[in-house]
């Protein structure tokens, strides 16, 4: 099972990283945003886009209801992220350590948002609001978020056999898989999140970056403040 | 990258106007970059790349997609590239935005008329006792301000009020101005609004005629050709040249005591952004200052306005590819009008009065569309007012 996985991780990674490979060239190739010549990315509008991309402030303009779980959920799959880092970083760094509390509420809180993002997009928007694909999504980020809380409070899988597994992926000393049924589940989940991961997640800071670089070098075009 | 960077939250879904008279996916900006990315992988086959073509024409390029739209793609600037793109892949524009086109290339303006024709509003109320002094063409007197009154105010019988009241609320505030006239070009946005590939070329002609001509300050009444000559011809038109919205100005010159209206105009008005001004240009304070200088005049909010205006569906060439959602359009903007109880619609923009008298018609509303000039005009000199001009100027056809 073991060698299974870890043939898994490394086809999903591989695939993972070369389609973003790929993306990044072609985006480099296309013709640049519009602004005027000679004109740079300057630490304020940089500033600037970074604080639109960690409060989703569009969102939140344009609709305060679905931001509330947009963000909420946003936060805490960085939070999860970063506390997982636990398991393919030796020594964990500081923050991994500190962040054992707001992932142990982030935890909770990833499938609570889920459930708001969904019950706000098909209660109270139409139907087609949300996307098939997204809908798959969500389905695969709440079978993640179940499965390992099942594996924190209800059957909890060995923690060490974990890490050995994890650090052997990353270090490239393949290694056998730990018992639990749930945790195999929860890494396969994985696995197929990693293949399926929206590309917005890395073109859309670059999108909002480009926004405020569009506003800040045609600043009588005001676009869109 | 856009294509890769929606999120397919759907955002532009719940606020796209055309989406919400016409609920297909392939209408909302989701289901356009989802088409346009296969167009660029895959490809589509022939029922998926009509059913994109419609969708990317069923568009008023509004803007709307772009203020909601949470990783804010230029949505509206993409779907121009793309008509762009498509046309010169030998993919043509719908037939209707093709005759309107070849117009303004042809003739110079969209009305398919003779230039000769363009400045003929000016004389006309002149000779109607409708304005103070008569209006000076730029060749003859190099002014300090250019009005510049665009194809629809300059050729539309219904529309000429506009540009008399424009200049004559220029006169009221003594501004020292002229017009171009029979030399005045159509601005060419909507090339770019429908994607033509001449749009560049046309709008460096125009600018090189403006410099040539030594123009420093352009006024200008129409909201579409301001987004044309302010914001497309960026990077084209040198900044030293001020392109300003008449109500820019108007606002400025009633601010600095130059322009006082002081007749009572009684009534409750509700305010409509043009998508060119408002969303586009960011013009939002101006016009609402305008009317609340105006005495007597209250202004009531529609549900949806600034950033969040429901456009009328005038712009990108929607009327002209599909008239019959447009109507629809128009219909509902009319109706949120209605729910504020104003008795009636103003807005600084020619093109959306016309496109939101469509609405009225639709449902037979009783609510009156203005322009804002006539608003100013009723308090500053109702001797201009739209009833006057269309009576003198119907007595100058006939006579």
């Amino acid at each position: 099972m073991g060698l299974v996985l870890s043939v898994g991780f490394y086809t999903c990674f591989l695939f993972f990283v070369a389609g973003y490979l790929v993306r990044m060239v072609t985006w480099a190739q296309q013709a640049p945003p519009r602004v005027l010549p000679g004109k740079t990315l300057t630490l304020p509008v940089f500033l600037n886009a970074l604080v639109d991309i960690l409060l989703l402030r569009r969102l939140l303009r344009a609709n305060d209801v679905l931001w509330l779980g947009e963000w909420t959920f946003h936060a805490s799959l960085v939070i999860l992220f970063l506390r997982h880092l636990r398991y393919i970083l030796e020594p964990s760094p500081p923050f991994v350590y500190a962040m054992d509390i707001p992932a142990r509420v982030a935890a909770w809180l990833l499938p609570a948002s889920l459930i708001y993002i969904g019950a706000m997009k098909l209660v109270i928007e139409k139907k087609p609001y949300i996307s098939s694909y997204n809908f798959m999504l969500l389905g695969l980020m709440m079978v993640s978020c179940v499965s390992g809380l099942v594996m924190k409070y209800s059957l909890p899988a060995d923690i060490v056999d974990i890490k050995h597994f994890t650090m052997g992926l990353v270090t490239f000393h393949m290694g056998i898989s730990p018992e639990s049924i749930t945790f195999l589940f929860h890494f396969v989940i994985f696995l197929v999140l990693l293949v399926s991961l929206p590309t917005h997640m890395f073109a859309a800071p670059l999108t909002m970056i480009e926004a405020r670089q569009r506003e800040d070098d045609l600043p009588y075009l005001l676009h869109e403040k | 990258m856009e294509m890769e960077a929606c999120a397919r939250c759907g955002e532009c879904l719940a606020w796209c106007p055309a989406y919400a008279q016409d609920p297909r996916e392939s209408i909302c900006s989701r289901g356009k970059l989802g088409s346009l990315k296969r167009i660029v992988t895959s490809g589509l086959n022939g029922e998926e790349m009509k059913e994109f073509l419609e969708g990317l024409y069923e568009c008023s390029a509004c803007g709307q997609c772009h203020i909601v739209c949470p990783v804010r793609i230029n949505t509206h600037e993409l779907w121009e590239r793309a008509r762009e793109s498509l046309v010169k892949a030998g993919i043509p524009q719908p037939e209707e935005q093709i005759k309107h086109l070849t117009a303004i290339r042809e003739c110079n303006n969209s009305f398919a008329k003779p230039q000769t024709e363009r400045g003929l509003w000016a004389e006309t109320a002149w000779r109607a006792g409708l304005l103070k002094e008569p209006v000076r063409l730029w060749k003859e007197y190099q002014a300090p301000v250019l009005y510049f009154a665009g194809c629809t105010a300059s050729f539309d019988p219904a529309m000429q009020t506009v540009a008399v009241q424009s200049a004559r609320l220029l006169q009221e505030a003594g501004v020292d101005f002229s017009i171009l006239g029979p030399d005045e070009p159509c601005c060419a946005s909507k090339l770019r609004r429908m994607g033509d590939p001449g749009f560049a070329d046309a709008a460096q002609q125009r600018a090189d005629l403006f410099l040539r001509s030594g123009i420093g300050r352009i006024i200008v009444s129409c909201a579409g050709c301001f987004k044309g000559l302010h914001s497309d011809y960026a990077g084209i038109l040198p900044a030293s040249v001020e392109v300003l919205h008449l109500t820019e100005y108007l606002d400025r010159l009633i601010r600095e005591g130059n322009l006082t209206p002081t007749r009572n105009v009684p009534m409750k008005v509700t305010y409509h952004d043009p998508c060119h001004l408002g969303r586009h240009n960011q013009i939002y304070r101006e016009p609402r200052n305008i009317l609340h200088a105006i005495p007597g005049l209250s202004l009531i909010e529609m549900r949806r306005h600034g950033p969040f205006s429901l456009c009328c569906g005038m712009g990108g060439g929607l009327k002209l590819a599909k008239p019959e959602i447009q109507k629809k359009m128009s219909a509902a903007r009319i109706r949120q009008a209605e729910e504020t109880g104003a008795e009636a619609i103003v807005t600084p923009c020619q093109t959306c009065q016309m496109g939101l008298m469509t609405g009225t018609e639709a449902t037979s509303s009783g609510l009156k569309v203005y322009h804002i000039t006539e608003m100013l005009i009723r308090s500053v000199c109702p001797e201009a007012d739209r009833a006057h001009i269309e009576k003198a100027f119907t007595e100058t056809e006939t006579g």
